[in-house]
């Protein structure tokens, strides 16, 4: 891990999923990438040692999911964006017609639950992990994520 | 949604060159002072050094707000990795605001759910700060003397979410916290209560009343919770104040109250009342407030169709209900009054009415609900709208207007016309004996008489109501018991009592048991004498525990005279009898007897 800048090292690495991460929490892609720059610069400013690639990896996750609590939170969002930059977001990502409902269904998901929805099936980390990551206990994690996956009536096989 | 779908539209979501680009740009650059975050309400609160208050390693004091203050995370210990030291943003708890309970305890039991507490339900996010303040700027005292005094309230400001997290705090400056059953040291943070129960006083009036007003009807805590807020931008906070005679109370627990002016202003109490925040407000609040706190009434009554009646008369304690009947009339009547309520005030003493749990007093002016401990005053008003629905009511029903007779005792001369027979539920004390059970009651207009029985498992009773110097007198006679011993068996013991005159009734009931009596007498017992007069009739005396039996028979042996006196009071004659029974075959060495003689002076002499 190259220590000298450490902001700009994670976000080369971990940029991609740090917004991906504030996007499967909050539903809103303009939110994740405030969010996203957010950390880095935060990172950037006051830097933090870690002890390795996957400790970093985690400090990221679980300050990308906090912040996207403060912001669901927050009735004073200070963001807007104009249709035109909503459709240029759009034509960026790429997205199809029909994922508009997804990212609906993540939008409304509170962040607890679309956190660990995130952290489990997507980036694949195990009950205790997120447990660790997020700093709750396990039984509240496989709680979160039995709920959640309610509410996004996701159709999951098990692995 | 199907997995892959979810996994498939995160896959898209990547940095793209134009931010990718800023960023390089930012990170490469040195870092230019403190990064405001644009991302608001992450708010780094200056960090409390908690380590003088001790052991808190097991246990963490998180109080969080809509606002995503920063909070302290004790838990387990200072992570060092994780950024800005000890303090992290207050992300990791729920988003739901704690509800705050006020606690009513004792012995510092204050997190019964079954104890006296009132839930005020989420507090507003201004609220919520102060609180965050009034904790971080918070010193413990040194001073413990505090700690070991009766604990008599407490405020317990609990989280729920993940996890959940309790700081109790009560009104001798006791604070802990509770973590998942774990608890810390103690401290002494009598301030901090007060200025707690400060905050909470000036925000009340923001909370949801209908969760804080909740036990006392759904109908009136939505009331409120309506008033409050439809009013809610009226509330402002006033110096000028005077508290007079029209203030109403409308909200009690604790030491927090509320009390109203018809012009809208009101106050809201803590402290024990020793304090309050006043607010301006209107009339057209005040009116709601009322409608609200006054509503429950209506409420139960319009919800049942029984009215009950007591009166307790010393030992005694009577009552009867009118069952299936329209209370709505009541309803109305109730309604056109003003009432003032008083919480812990005056209930109606021996005699009221009663429907659902309020109990109104015979005149009408005081209406007690014995669920909420709420006393509704009619001071001033001319109550008899009320007193006229409720004799309305009894009246209607023959049988419960002539309980409430025999219950008032009152006069019954003219009340009864024809001939009345009806069946009830008695339940009187009367002293050492106890009378209860179902029974029958024959109003004999004719003969200007009434015979009450009443009987239950054990025991049967025998009255009579019976028309003297033009007044009715309601007696009761005395009591039996039924199967004594266990023994399904017909067997009678007649225990003592207050006698008086019987009737005919009353003798069919009991003449069997005094033929007993009489019986026994004839074969002289060790408890009877029998002696001639002067004029030759053969009487007997019997003497029991509870009363003493004189009787007089004539020449065929039939009785015609049967005292009983009171065991108190030998002398004194409770029961005169006439009976026409025959008591049997016998000789009575030729003595002639006249019914109509007096009853001689009985010498009681032992045997």
């Amino acid at each position: 891990m190259n220590e000298s800048n450490i902001s700009l090292y994670a976000f080369r690495k971990y940029g991609d999923m740090v917004l991906r991460t504030a996007y499967a929490c909050s539903g809103n892609y303009a939110e994740a990438e405030d969010i996203t720059q957010d950390i880095f610069l935060l990172l950037h400013t006051k830097p933090v040692n870690f002890e390795s690639d996957e400790h970093l990896k985690a400090w990221l996750l679980k300050v990308a999911v906090n912040k996207c609590k403060n912001l669901k939170r927050s009735f004073r969002i200070s963001h807007t964006q104009s249709l035109d930059e909503t459709s240029e977001k759009l034509a960026y990502y790429n997205f199809e017609s029909g994922e508009s409902e997804i990212r609906e269904k993540i939008r409304a998901l509170p962040t607890k639950y679309s956190s660990v929805i995130y952290l489990y099936y997507y980036e694949g980390y195990k009950i205790h992990e997120i447990a660790k990551i997020l700093g709750k206990n396990e039984n509240t994690v496989s709680s979160l994520l039995q709920r959640g996956r309610q509410k996004l009536k996701l159709e999951l096989e098990e692995s | 949604m199907k997995k892959s779908d979810y996994k498939n539209h995160l896959d898209r979501i990547k940095c793209s060159d134009e931010f990718k680009t800023k960023m390089e740009t930012i990170l490469s650059a040195e870092p230019d002072g403190e990064y405001a975050d644009s991302v608001s309400h992450v708010e780094y609160a200056p960090k409390v050094n908690w380590s003088k208050w001790g052991a808190f390693a097991a246990s963490a004091v998180l109080i969080t707000g809509l606002c995503g203050l920063a909070v302290i995370n004790l838990k387990g210990g200072i992570d060092s990795s994780m950024m800005s030291s000890d303090i992290e943003t207050s992300s990791d708890i729920e988003t739901e605001i704690s509800e705050y309970r006020i606690a009513l305890s004792v012995m510092g039991e204050y997190s019964k759910p079954d104890g006296h507490y009132t839930s005020f339900g989420a507090l507003p996010d201004d609220a919520v700060k102060e609180i965050m303040t009034a904790i971080k700027e918070f010193t413990p005292a040194d001073d413990t003397r505090y700690l070991n005094n009766t604990k008599s309230e407490a405020l317990t400001l609990t989280i729920r979410g993940a996890e959940s997290y309790t700081l109790n705090i009560d009104s001798n400056g006791c604070l802990y916290i509770d973590r998942d059953g774990e608890k810390s040291t103690e401290y002494n943070a009598f301030d901090l209560y007060k200025s707690l129960c400060g905050i909470i006083a000036k925000y009340l009036p923001y909370c949801d009343w209908n969760c804080i007003v909740g036990n006392i009807g759904q109908g009136t805590g939505r009331r409120l919770s309506e008033a409050f807020a439809n009013h809610i931008d009226e509330f402002e906070i006033i110096d000028n104040y005077d508290a007079d005679e029209t203030e109403m109370r409308f909200f009690s627990s604790g030491s927090f109250g509320g009390v109203i002016k018809p012009d809208g202003s009101f106050r809201i109490l803590y402290d024990n009342e020793k304090q309050s925040v006043c607010f301006r407000s209107s009339p057209e609040f005040y009116e709601e407030v009322y409608s609200g706190v006054t509503n429950q009434l209506s409420e139960k009554i319009s919800s049942t169709k029984a009215l009950f009646y007591t009166s307790s008369q010393g030992q005694s304690n009577y009552n009867f209900s009118v069952q299936d009947t329209e209370l709505l009339p009541l309803c109305e009547a109730v309604e056109k009054l003003k009432w003032m309520v008083h919480y812990n005030g005056e209930r109606p003493s021996s005699a009221f009415y009663g429907v659902n749990t309020l109990e109104i007093s015979t005149d009408g002016t005081i209406i007690y609900d014995s669920q909420s401990n709420i006393t509704y005053t009619a001071e001033n008003q001319d109550t008899s709208i009320i007193t006229d629905t409720l004799e309305e009511i009894v009246n209607s029903d023959k049988t419960a207007k002539l309980l409430k007779m025999i219950v008032d005792s009152e006069n019954l001369t003219s009340t009864i016309e024809g001939n009345v027979e009806f069946y009830y539920t008695c339940y009187v004390n009367d002293e050492a004996y106890y009378l209860g059970g179902t029974g029958y009651t024959v109003c004999d207009v004719k003969n200007k008489c009434q015979y009450t029985t009443i009987e239950n498992d054990t025991d049967s009773y025998y009255g009579e109501f019976i028309m003297q110097k033009g007044e009715w007198q309601y007696k009761e006679w005395g009591r039996q018991i039924l199967n004594i011993n266990g023994n399904n068996t017909d067997e009678r013991v007649s225990e003592g009592g207050l006698f008086f005159n019987l009737s005919v009734i009353a003798y069919e009931n009991i003449r069997r048991s005094l033929y007993d009596y009489i019986r026994n007498m004839v074969v002289i017992d060790n408890n009877s004498l029998i002696y001639e007069t002067e004029n030759g009739i053969t009487s007997g005396f019997i003497a029991s525990d509870f009363q003493s039996v004189f009787f007089e028979l004539d020449k065929r042996g039939n009785i015609v005279l049967f005292d009983i006196y009171s065991a108190k009071n030998p002398k004194e004659l409770e029961l005169h009898f006439k009976l026409g029974d025959k008591l049997g075959d016998g000789e009575y060495n030729g003595i002639k007897y006249d019914s109509e003689i007096a009853i001689p002076e009985i010498n009681i002499a032992e045997n």
